[in-house]
């Protein structure tokens, strides 16, 4: 337990390196991990499938 | 002999394995457990994945109005071992003044030493939201330490310098 310190900065240097290089990541409802982008691209589908059920509905005559 | 293996129907259908799952993948309960604590207790922390390597990083504001940005990183181990927090900004380095050339409530790698190991501190069930209160305890005990001048640190601490 009673060891020499390295050199701390050097391990935060280290540290801060790997954040550059790390993804921010959200945690989806069923546990996964995903980046931001994913959950973005998936919106976006789920938005044109919507758009495209919405042009599939038929115009009615209200009249 | 190789391309005997090679060409054999089943060698084709042999996909290379991860024999390794990180904990995350493994217990997905867990971490939703601990996005949800996170969440409710401090929202300013950011999750960040590299590589196989989880953490999270926000900072935290002591009640005499210093700010520490800290990372607090899971271990491969976790849950059974605590997360290990370290402060990114500013760099902080507490010199044992009674023991030149250590540190006190630090580790070597300047990792913050949060609790006496084997104390029941820390157990499975501890969330990452856990440790940055204990952390935050910490930056408190660091503040009244540097105020002293240098001479005493507030609360229990261990026999030995870690």
């Amino acid at each position: 337990m009673n060891q020499p310190p390295r050199n701390p900065k050097r391990s935060l240097e280290d540290l801060k390196r790997s954040l550059e290089n790390a993804k921010p990541v959200v945690v989806d409802s069923s546990g996964r991990l995903s980046t931001p982008e994913d959950v973005a691209a998936r919106d976006a589908a789920l938005g044109e499938k919507e758009r495209a059920a919405q042009v599939r509905v038929k115009p009615s005559r209200w009249f | 002999m190789n391309e005997t293996i090679l060409t054999h129907p089943t060698a084709r259908r042999l996909r290379p394995t991860r024999w390794y799952a990180p904990w995350f993948e493994v217990n997905r309960a867990r971490l939703l457990q601990e996005r949800q604590v996170m969440a409710e207790k401090f929202p300013q922390f950011q999750l960040f994945l590299n590589g196989e390597v989880l953490s999270w990083v926000g900072d935290l504001t002591s009640n005499r109005g210093n700010r520490y940005v800290v990372q607090v990183v899971y271990p491969a181990q976790f849950p059974y071992k605590a997360p290990l927090v370290y402060p990114q900004d500013p760099v902080i380095q507490v010199n044992d003044m009674q023991n030149p050339g250590r540190y006190k409530h630090q580790y070597p790698d300047g990792h913050l030493c949060l609790y006496y190991p084997g104390d029941g501190t820390f157990s499975p069930n501890t969330t990452a939201a856990s440790v940055v209160a204990v952390t935050a305890a910490w930056f408190f005990a660091y503040e009244s330490w540097v105020e002293s001048g240098y001479r005493s640190w507030p609360g229990q601490e261990a026999p030995e310098p870690v």
